[in-house]
């Protein structure tokens, strides 16, 4: 399941995974609409839709915190 | 009608004298105390001889952003805020074009300032808080200015790489704004959810309408656009009234679903612009705000703001294309086809806008401003300047414009004006690369570069991250063996777009 993530991550974004661990909203690398693109290649490709409660700072900080956080939804 | 702006800020200060003026996550300020510092950072400017300069002010939007704005042009001065998140290098140029004397940033961008080249005096807007006010010098400088003077400049994206500052006088603002905060019916009840970063001129509309009003603004963050949540959150805790947005952040909140978590029941009026509004996500949000005033506007920098407006019928939005609407008052907005003639009703032409809210040109860029600003062809009696907007449209009988497209190769993506030219000339200049094309992808709201030449996609997207603001730099980038070229020899982007959209 991780592999999946991390390919659509590189996909909308190869500077996402350069650095796994790197705060990606700090550096400019996700910006608002970037977010919003991001979620939406997401619900796409695994055919789900996320609540837009769980779209917070947290969850998408890093590309670690993304992977947890879909791995989460997905495993629920 | 006033002469100056501060005089709107002096009115309001004894309206409204303890009513909250402005506010940000840290701090607040009423009318009184707002007029009161800009007084003192015009007091401590004054002295730096700053009459007639153009300042920039290099600083995120916030509390203390505005005042020093307002203290700027108590000094006589007119301010630019340079956006602290774009490239060092484009920052660097737009200072190169202003050379100013000083620049005032605060404590919080003075590390990423110094990183930046400039020759003059870097001022901290905290320091110049300390300053006790000298009302005879304001005064003085008050007298001597007129309303034709400038109010701001606003650095956009031109075609050479070069970015343009567009000049605009205090005059054009109060023309404009009177007219728009009547027509909106925007008074001291009101709350405004500022979303529009300082830089770009939908926040003149915050900024005015507030001190216009005695309405208070309220500053939400920029990193709250990416979260729905937090969005839907702060305009119930602050019961913002009004949203001045960008077309691009209302997406954001719809894409995302964010009703299903809260609806902004507090939000009565949302006004729109900086491109076209999907349908789609207007009817939502006419959905869950049935009772709203929704308004589309229309307007370039250039000519103050906004020139045309449509007031949405809630009830009727099944329309395919929403139309730009009809000229604000004493504005005159016409179509001019290509032999300079006036348009009849349904035949496409060049907007065109004459009337006093018309900017002052570009600063420094004579012959750009002589290309764009020019005589009224149709008359040619006396002089009449008009302003080519390089946008097409065509009105309906009912009067009413719709908005086709542009002319050129200048794009609205995300609610920024970006000339692809721009792109082409960073690519350009990266060595391997041979020939490049810049296309946008409206279905998919992708800026594409087409390129030829020996260079990994890698490497052209780190340097343009050096160069360019994010939302310039293309999403995709597409490798080609050869460019394919017209009978006269230019690229051919019909070719181009035939093959690489991704589909209708």
């Amino acid at each position: 399941m991780k592999e999946k993530i991390l390919e659509v991550l590189k996909e909308n974004n190869e500077e996402i995974v350069e650095d796994m661990d790197r705060d990606l909203l700090a550096s400019g690398i996700l910006d608002s609409f970037d977010i919003v693109d991001l979620v939406v290649d997401l619900e796409e490709n695994f055919s789900i839709q996320i609540d837009v409660g769980l779209v917070t700072p947290d969850n998408f900080r890093t590309a670690n915190s993304i992977i947890r956080f879909m791995e989460n939804i997905l495993e629920a | 009608m006033e002469k100056n702006i501060l005089e709107l800020l002096e009115k309001s200060a004894v309206l409204y004298a303890d009513k909250i003026a402005v506010k940000d996550v840290e701090k607040e300020r009423s009318f009184s105390s707002l007029c009161n510092n800009a007084q003192k950072i015009g007091s401590a400017l004054e002295t730096q001889k700053i009459f007639g300069k153009t300042i920039p002010v290099y600083m995120e939007k916030s509390v203390l952003t505005v005042e020093v704005f307002l203290g700027i042009v108590y000094a006589g001065g007119a301010y630019s805020l340079i956006n602290p998140i774009q490239p060092k290098d484009r920052v660097e140029k737009i200072l190169d074009t202003v050379s100013s004397p000083i620049i005032i940033t605060d404590k919080e961008q003075l590390n990423s300032l110094q990183e930046i080249s400039f020759d003059g005096r870097v001022v901290l807007a905290e320091d110049l808080l300390n300053t006790e006010i000298n009302q005879e010098r304001l005064q003085l400088i008050r007298k001597k200015m007129v309303d034709t003077d400038a109010l701001y400049v606003n650095f956009t994206s031109g075609s050479t790489g070069e970015p343009k500052g567009v000049v605009v006088g205090h005059k054009s603002v109060i023309e404009f704004m009177h007219h728009f905060t009547s027509i909106f019916q925007i008074t001291s009840d009101d709350i405004i959810g500022n979303q529009a970063p300082f830089d770009f001129d939908v926040s003149v509309k915050d900024i005015y309408s507030m001190l216009m009003t005695g309405a208070a603004m309220y500053i939400i963050p920029r990193e709250y656009f990416a979260f729905p949540k937090k969005l839907l959150d702060v305009i119930e805790q602050e019961k913002i009234t009004i949203l001045i947005w960008a077309v691009s952040a209302l997406c954001v909140i719809t894409a995302l679903r964010g009703f299903a978590y809260k609806i902004p029941r507090t939000v009565h009026k949302v006004l729109f612009s900086g491109e076209v509004m999907p349908v789609k996500h207007l009817a939502e949000w006419i959905r869950v705000l049935p009772e709203a005033m929704f308004v589309n506007l229309y307007g370039p920098t250039e000519i103050t703001c906004n020139c045309t407006y449509y007031i949405i019928d809630n009830k009727n939005v099944e329309e395919k294309v929403i139309p730009i609407g009809k000229a604000f008052p004493n504005e005159r907005v016409f179509l001019l086809d290509r032999n300079h003639e006036i348009c009849t009703p349904n035949t496409s032409g060049e907007i065109c806008v004459g009337g006093n809210t018309l900017a002052l040109g570009y600063f420094k860029d004579m012959e750009k401003t002589k290309l764009a600003f020019v005589q009224n062809p149709l008359n040619n009696n006396y002089m009449e300047m008009i302003y080519r907007t390089g946008d097409m449209a065509y009105y309906r009988e009912d009067g009413n414009f719709v908005y086709i497209g542009r002319k050129d190769f200048q794009i609205k993506h995300l609610g920024h004006r970006i000339e692809l030219g721009e792109i082409e000339t960073y690519i350009g200049e990266i060595q391997g690369i041979e020939r490049v094309c810049c296309l946008y992808d409206e279905h998919v709201e992708k800026i594409i570069a087409v390129y030829q030449g020996n260079v990994e996609q890698k490497n052209i997207r780190s340097a343009l991250r050096k160069k360019l603001i994010k939302y310039m730099i293309p999403e995709r980038f597409i490798n080609v063996e050869s460019m394919p070229l017209t009978v006269n020899g230019k690229i051919d982007r019909k070719k181009l777009k035939n093959e690489f959209f991704e589909g209708k």
